[in-house]
């Protein structure tokens, strides 16, 4: 968990706006509530304080020394009985008068004396009320004696009120919270969308699809796009020199190799062995030559990505090798519209050299069969000329090697189609055609099978 | 039968000129594409050897033009380019075979002569009229079975009236196709070499058609 929202811009950027908000409005819902109730109970303390000297001004003294209330006070809660809201009148610590709505009860006396000048108290009432009591030794002047007024309240229906108002600000914070987070939620994707985009653009050139990151970024990111760009065009135009150049010196050197072969072969004619070994070292560069020119066609044009049509290169081929060898026929059986995943040259390279391989062999007769299954496309190419027995099947496919040396021909053989196969992780076998020839069989990845 | 080879390595243009002519044709070289051009153009050649990479004209487009222009003579190309995509875009220029350098020159030979015998129809290395039989491959000729020795000028007449057995060939049209360009060409000379021909292998092998030219066997068509 730590690890994948540590490696997530998006993750980090929303877990700490997100904590942030939720961490300043619980603050902010703490304190509003405590302002809230510090303004209730100081209602209810004035309040108690006006009922208070309202009581004291009705207090009077009878004929026979007793005190009395001339009128009730004005509010009727201190008729109602157990309302919470009652007065008790002490006088030399005796209770002498006391609201109607205490009936039989007394007030618990505030705990000796209030510590602050204030008066006010906290206390547990009848049936386990708890009130705010306001308490105060007053001497009237008609009056003897000390006399003690204690007035109370009861505190429910602040308890009530801020549990109110409670839920309406938590629900109300609650919402901001939420509004906070999906802001920042979009903030933050509306902020990384360049990044995803540039994500997608490299995913592109990857696969093959594109040569470079295109379009706008923001300031931030725009040189680095743009450095990105410069890399691989500079690797592009490396991976190209390379290759021509690899092209180029190895096509040089095969005009010159020409003359020397065929030097060679006069002074063969003539019995001269210094032909014979001139032979065999000039057939040795050859082999060299065409090796390393078909890996350098092929390494740099591996992309994944790619699809290349087989008919197309099926046609092109076929066509070409009709007209190459006018006397044997090259018939096509099987699917058509299947998706090579590959370059064209590399698919042009193996087919190309298997049908020219069946085409040197054959009697009369070519089939070129194409169907695909789970593991790709099959291209099978069988002929009906001799056939090879199965020594020479391991030997056909060893590197560098050609059957046909003594007839030079174009093209490597089967042992470079099998490296180019392995290459896209398919594979070469050879088999025995019906006709008697060999049958060569080319597993080769399919478009679809890879986004399957 | 004659040759054009259109080659720009100088070492290797003379060894191919020189393998030809010991092949028994008769052979035009030229060093750069517009020179090969013009001489494809204008000359009466039997097939041409072009090379790809020339100057001033490259050999696909030289034979592109060439083909544009409506020549069907039979052309091989000799290069060292030898990826798929180039040899099916030869072939689409025009092109009738391809061979990769480095070759062996005796395959190229073998190669020429099937071109050459495409070309005129036949389809066997060996070719047959009259009783006389003439083998492409090894140059050797006899008559109902028995061996004749020709010299080189005689068995190219003798091939290119096989190539087209039955047909009446023009004094002129032979010149065309046993000399090369720069020889010192002299339309008697046919006629002593037909004269020789018909000493060695008969004298009603070879018709001759007054006015017209000759004919190898009898008449077809």
């Amino acid at each position: 968990m730590r690890l994948t929202l540590s490696n997530s811009l998006q993750s980090r950027l929303l877990l700490g706006a997100g904590a942030w908000s939720v961490l300043a409005l619980i603050i902010t819902g703490l304190l509003l509530a405590y302002l809230m109730r510090e303004q209730l109970e100081s209602q209810v303390q004035q309040r108690l304080a006006a009922d208070m000297t309202q009581l004291l001004g009705k207090v009077e003294m009878s004929a026979d020394e007793r005190l009395t209330i001339q009128r009730d006070l004005s509010d009727p809660l201190y008729q109602k009985i157990y309302s919470g809201s009652y007065w008790q009148l002490s006088r030399d610590g005796v209770v002498v008068l006391r609201s109607r709505s205490l009936w039989d009860q007394d007030l618990p006396p505030q705990a000796a004396q209030p510590s602050d000048e204030s008066g006010f108290a906290y206390l547990g009432g009848p049936q386990s009320q708890k009130l705010l009591s306001l308490q105060r030794q007053v001497t009237l002047p008609r009056v003897p004696g000390r006399l003690s007024v204690q007035i109370t309240r009861d505190l429910a229906e602040i308890d009530s009120a801020m549990r109110q108002f409670n839920l309406v600000l938590a629900s109300g914070l609650g919402i901001l919270a939420l509004g906070l987070i999906v802001a920042s939620f979009l903030q933050v994707r509306l902020g990384l969308r360049p990044l995803r985009r540039m994500r997608r653009g490299l995913a592109e050139i990857r696969q093959g699809e594109a040569t470079g990151l295109t379009g706008r970024y923001p300031v931030e990111v725009q040189p680095l796009v743009e450095d990105l760009n410069g890399v691989l065009s500079d690797n592009a135009a490396l991976i190209e020199r390379a290759r021509s150049r690899a092209g180029n010196l190895a096509h040089a050197l095969k005009t010159p190799l020409s003359v020397l072969a065929n030097e060679a072969r006069e002074r063969q004619r003539a019995g001269d062995p210094v032909g014979d070994r001139l032979d065999v070292e000039i057939r040795n560069m050859r082999t060299q030559l065409d090796w390393h020119l078909a890996h350098a066609r092929v390494a740099a044009a591996r992309r994944p990505g790619m699809s290349t049509s087989v008919d197309f290169v099926a046609d092109r081929l076929v066509r070409t090798l009709t007209k190459l060898y006018p006397e044997n026929r090259i018939d096509r059986h099987g699917t058509t519209g299947l998706k090579f995943a590959g370059e064209l040259q590399d698919l042009e390279q193996m087919l190309g050299n298997l049908l020219d391989n069946a085409c040197k062999w054959a009697t009369r007769q070519v089939d070129l069969r194409v169907a695909d299954n789970a593991s790709g496309i099959l291209i099978c190419v069988e002929d009906d000329g001799p056939g090879l027995s199965d020594e020479l099947k391991v030997h056909a496919l060893q590197r560098g090697k050609r059957l046909d040396e003594k007839s030079p021909g174009d093209g490597l053989g089967l042992s470079i189609v099998k490296e180019l196969a392995e290459l896209y992780r398919g594979e070469l076998r050879l088999g025995d055609a019906p006709a008697g020839g060999l049958a060569v069989t080319l597993v080769l990845p399919a478009v679809n099978a890879e986004r399957r | 039968m004659r040759v054009l080879v259109i080659e720009d390595d100088a070492r290797l243009r003379e060894q191919l000129v020189s393998s030809l002519e010991q092949g028994g044709y008769a052979v035009d070289a030229a060093q750069d594409g517009e020179t090969g051009h013009f001489l494809g153009e204008t000359e009466t050649v039997d097939a041409i050897i072009l090379d790809l990479g020339l100057p001033q004209l490259d050999g696909l487009s030289l034979l592109r033009k060439l083909r544009a222009s409506g020549s069907r003579t039979p052309v091989l190309i000799l290069t060292a380019r030898d990826a798929w995509h180039e040899k099916v875009e030869g072939i689409d220029a025009g092109a009738d075979d391809y061979l990769a350098k480095p070759f062996n020159m005796e395959e190229l030979l073998a190669r020429l002569r099937a071109l050459i015998r495409r070309a005129t129809g036949h389809a066997s290395a060996v070719l047959e009229h009259a009783g006389v039989t003439l083998d492409t491959r090894t140059a050797r000729v006899s008559i109902n079975g028995n061996p004749v020795k020709l010299t080189a000028h005689e068995y190219r007449v003798l091939l290119y009236l096989m190539h087209h057995a039955g047909v009446v060939v023009s004094r002129s049209e032979l010149v065309e196709h046993i000399y090369a360009q720069d020889f010192d060409r002299d339309s008697n000379t046919i006629e002593v070499f037909v004269r020789r021909l018909r000493s060695k292998l008969g004298q009603d092998v070879i018709h001759t058609e007054r006015g017209l030219g000759y004919r190898l066997g009898p008449a077809c068509g």
